[in-house]
């Protein structure tokens, strides 16, 4: 529990990795063939599909861009690869990722598709030896960026899980590390307790502005039920309120010192940020991956399977049922604690679980390949909480 | 006499099976004994105390919806007789 470093890879602009991948990034969906058949074609390399970036306007194509760029600058990401169908798209989005990010592109485009599988392997050879040659090192905690997410909720989740996972961000934090959580409608109907957790008054504004226009939204639209999931009412929880109490559990005693969008990257270190987000995994996994985190506690009642190719997620449950029927999905499980309800002792078995996974140590969603990333929908709220977390 | 029922907060009218429970179970929180009415499962809540129609469920110290009906004391308290202030309807 001392420990202060994992085993990290460092790279050049500062930032530690928790993995050391060769991201195959397609600039837009044109390229997503090319891309799957070359992350196939070569080991340790990521492909991030996507599913715009072309004839796509204004919001849509902001925070298209936005997500494909952050995601390309994950830490964990040694060097990336732009796969385009055209030199202009192409460039914008290799153009976008900052210079002190190892980067190469390519386009179909003036090639075709055979040549351009056969000049990206070249490329990639080269990127994938780099990658692979890299010694982990200690490095410090405060490099870390935990994100915290809760799927397929039950009581458990509230009751123990999401506790004891507040208890390893606050040590997180507590060495200077960064927390984020997101999942917006997931915090409805408890934002009494979610305020008084703001660093400031600005912080709690943000948020209430992000809730205020979302309850709006939904009766404009018609929306009746913010708690959707079957699984959530077979599990116990009868009310969003309910929900959201247990779900604001897991970020801990720590102050929420920023608030961002849905994509955006985390920038304050040693407390939380909130980022405005939808709770659907795959698509919460997509902007994760975009904040520059490095590391994932997610815990689950029902067991939901949902990971992330860009960085590795814990899977923790404190259901029985659960534990014992998914248990190649679950990391670490807590359940035997709910008779005791030692939730300290089973958030050091959490952070163990925790700082063996950042230094290297395989979970189950990474074994199991669970590493679908899906783009959020904007749909019916778009913009809520103004243009300065869009943008 | 079991005490698999738990309370997060002292201010809560509701406590979380930590069991299934059964009917006619007596369970003992703090000093009170609490007859379970029908099948609880694990994870579901217990009414501590009788609810009248249109009183607040406090969980966790917070209220968490409204009661639809009377709720007497041991019965399931879920989404047939508990119903949001945020959301206005059920659905999927």
């Amino acid at each position: 529990m001392k420990m202060k470093t994992f085993l990290g890879y460092k790279n050049e602009n500062g930032t530690y990795g928790t993995r050391s991948y060769v991201g195959i990034i397609a600039a837009t969906s044109a390229a997503n063939s090319v891309v799957r058949d070359l992350s196939k074609l070569m080991s340790d390399t990521v492909p991030i599909y996507n599913p715009g970036g072309r004839a796509q306007y204004s919001l849509d194509i902001k925070t298209n861009e936005r997500l494909i760029t952050n995601i390309a600058m994950n830490p964990n990401f040694d060097s990336v690869i732009v796969v385009g169908y055209d030199q202009e798209r192409t460039k914008k989005i290799y153009d976008m990722i900052s210079e002190n990010y190892a980067k190469e592109m390519i386009y179909i485009q003036g090639r075709n598709t055979i040549q351009t599988i056969a000049d990206a392997l070249y490329i990639l050879e080269d990127l994938v030896k780099h990658a692979t040659s890299r010694y982990r090192t200690n490095a410090p905690l405060d490099q870390l960026t935990l994100a915290v997410k809760c799927g397929s909720s039950d009581t458990t989740s509230g009751l123990i899980s999401n506790p004891v996972v507040g208890l390893v961000a606050d040590k997180i934090v507590e060495y200077g590390g960064a927390v984020v959580f997101g999942e917006t409608i997931e915090i409805i109907g408890a934002e009494e307790e979610l305020y008084k957790k703001c660093a400031n008054e600005e912080i709690c504004a943000k948020i209430s502005k992000i809730i205020s226009t979302i309850d709006q939204k939904a009766s404009e639209i018609g929306i009746k039920n913010y708690l959707t999931s079957p699984d959530n009412i077979a599990g116990g929880l009868t009310t969003i309120e309910e929900k959201s109490l247990g779900a604001i559990k897991k970020i801990g005693s720590s102050k929420i010192i920023d608030v961002i969008g849905p994509g955006a990257k985390v920038t304050k270190r040693g407390g939380v940020t909130f980022m405005h987000s939808p709770s659907a995994a795959p698509e919460f996994m997509a902007c994760i991956a975009a904040s520059a985190s490095n590391i994932c506690l997610f815990t689950t009642g029902g067991g939901n399977p949902a990971g992330n190719p860009v960085l590795p997620v814990i899977k923790v449950t404190g259901n029985p049922k659960t534990a014992q029927i998914m248990k190649a999905n679950i990391d670490v499980d807590i359940s035997h604690f709910l008779e005791s309800m030692n939730i300290q002792e089973a958030a050091d078995l959490v952070f163990e679980e925790l700082l063996n996974v950042v230094s290297g140590k395989k979970t189950s969603a990474e074994i199991l390949s669970q590493d679908y990333l899906a783009f959020p929908r904007w749909g019916i709220w778009p913009m809520v909480g103004g243009e300065d977390i869009w943008t | 006499m079991s005490v698999y029922c738990y309370v997060l907060n002292k201010k809560d009218n509701v406590c979380i099976a930590l069991k299934d429970l059964k009917p006619e179970e007596i369970i003992q929180v703090g000093t009170v004994k609490i007859k379970i009415l029908e099948e609880i499962p694990f994870g579901f809540k217990v009414s501590l105390t009788n609810i009248p129609m249109g009183t607040a469920i406090i969980k966790d110290g917070y209220p968490i919806g409204t009661a639809t009906k009377d709720i007497p004391a041991g019965a399931l308290v879920h989404i047939h007789n508990v119903k949001s202030s945020r959301s206005k309807e059920w659905g999927v």
